[in-house]
């Protein structure tokens, strides 16, 4: 319980970071902090923490964002759904290579979601606006790879600094 | 992935998430959330909005900063403060220069669509600010419209954007009418000009008394070049905004 609150505590604060810090730098987003931290969850943890964190994000998203509520769950659920499906079925460790693969996959399914929830939408009358992908959306395809890669060795060197500290060892050896 | 209980638990607080928005039932805790949220979105726009200014002014900001990082952090501060005083004159001499009545409201964050040309709003409903309102960059020069508004946050949708359209008119003797609107969202244009009426580059486009939320004569851009064939009905008119929307920090949104 504790950890999914933590998790998601995490994933609100990378949606923040991206709408409210990294927004201003780019014109358009040439990462999304917070799907690349989502494909990092999806790989450590399990379902359900994963699901509860692609909500939270979902949900910070939705608050700010123009389109009708619920777009941005939507797309970062699904898209949390998809990843661990690929994960369990298609991947056989917690490579550097697994994460790589499942970020493009994400990138893809999430843009794809959010354009097509938000079209639909806005061709059913529900939402009163509709915005497409800029082909320089094309460069989170690499940035979000970058951001995962980051993350990847930053767990990896962590865990190798400070996994003694919490690592219990049995006494014979 | 088998679908456990605990995954089931997700997809449906998924839907009642959105029926409950829907309802508005989930107004009070997007409320305190966003208040919540405030305080680190607006630091984090002042920090990311300060280092976009200091990027493109070619400035030695990262030696400087390795030098005096503390005076640098005391610079920023200052500025947004400097910043804000600025922005709060401006919004005053505005109001009383036309006589009227607005609320002060600081840009929070922009959606991460690229394309979206929108600005989130730290001021929404519990300040008096209702969909359709007019906002104004404190120089006085209309941006957008309220296009969503929420207890403590709104939406502005820049005029730039595709989606939309206010009438407005060419500040000549013959108050030329027509309608603005965004195109491709980087820049508007003038249609519905009646044929016989003479425009050209350099006229300046303001509000029409049309509108009934939006004040008269509020300025929104000059013409950069007219459009008309011999045949057509109406003459249109491509025009440059006069401020960067992109780059406004602090705007005025005009209340009745």
């Amino acid at each position: 319980m504790i950890r999914s609150i933590l998790l998601c505590a995490i994933c609100i604060l990378a949606a923040v970071l991206q709408l409210s810090g990294f927004a201003w730098l780019m014109s358009v987003s040439l990462f999304i902090l917070p799907l690349a931290v989502l494909v990092v969850i999806s790989v450590f943890s399990d379902d359900a923490k994963t699901l509860w964190a692609a909500l939270a994000t979902g949900f910070v998203y939705d608050m700010f964002s123009p389109f009708p509520f619920g777009v941005h769950l939507f797309a970062f659920v699904a898209t949390a759904t998809l990843v661990r499906v690929m994960f369990l079925n298609f991947f056989t460790n917690r490579s550097i290579y697994a994460m790589i693969l499942l970020s493009l996959i994400a990138t893809v399914s999430y843009n794809l979601l959010w354009v097509s929830a938000g079209w639909l939408l806005y061709i059913a009358r529900v939402g009163g606006y509709f915005s497409g992908i800029q082909l320089s959306s094309a460069w989170q395809l690499l940035g979000n790879c970058i951001v995962v890669i980051l993350a990847f060795y930053s767990m990896v060197l962590a865990s190798s600094v400070f996994g003694q500290f919490f690592t219990r060892r049995p006494k014979h050896i | 992935m088998r679908i456990s209980i605990r995954s089931l638990l997700v997809y449906s607080a998924l839907l009642a998430i959105i029926a409950l928005h829907a309802t508005g039932i989930l107004a009070p805790l997007e409320s305190v959330l966003a208040s919540s949220l405030r305080p680190l979105q607006t630091t984090l726009t002042g920090w990311f909005g300060f280092h976009e200014e200091q990027n493109d002014s070619a400035g030695d900001l990262e030696e400087m900063q390795s030098k005096v990082t503390q005076l640098t952090i005391d610079v920023t501060l200052l500025r947004e403060a400097l910043r804000e005083r600025e922005a709060a004159l401006e919004h005053e001499n505005l109001l009383n220069s036309r006589n009227l009545k607005g609320v002060l409201a600081t840009v929070i964050g922009r959606p991460p669509e690229g394309d979206a040309q929108v600005l989130v709003l730290n001021k929404g409903l519990s300040d008096g600010v209702s969909v359709g309102l007019p906002v104004v960059a404190n120089n006085g020069v209309l941006i957008g419209t309220v296009s969503e508004a929420e207890a403590g946050r709104s939406i502005v949708l820049l005029l730039t954007n595709t989606g939309s359209s206010i009438a407005a008119e060419v500040d000549n003797d013959a108050r030329t009418p027509g309608v603005v609107s965004g195109e491709h969202g980087l820049t508007m244009a003038m249609t519905l000009i009646p044929q016989n009426e003479a425009i050209s580059a350099g006229q300046v486009i303001v509000t029409s008394a049309v509108n009934e939320a939006i004040p008269s004569n509020l300025i929104i851009g000059e013409i950069t070049d007219v459009q008309f064939g011999t045949g057509d009905l109406f003459q249109s008119a491509s025009l440059r905004p006069l401020i960067d929307y992109q780059r406004v920090r602090s705007v005025t949104i005009l209340v009745p």
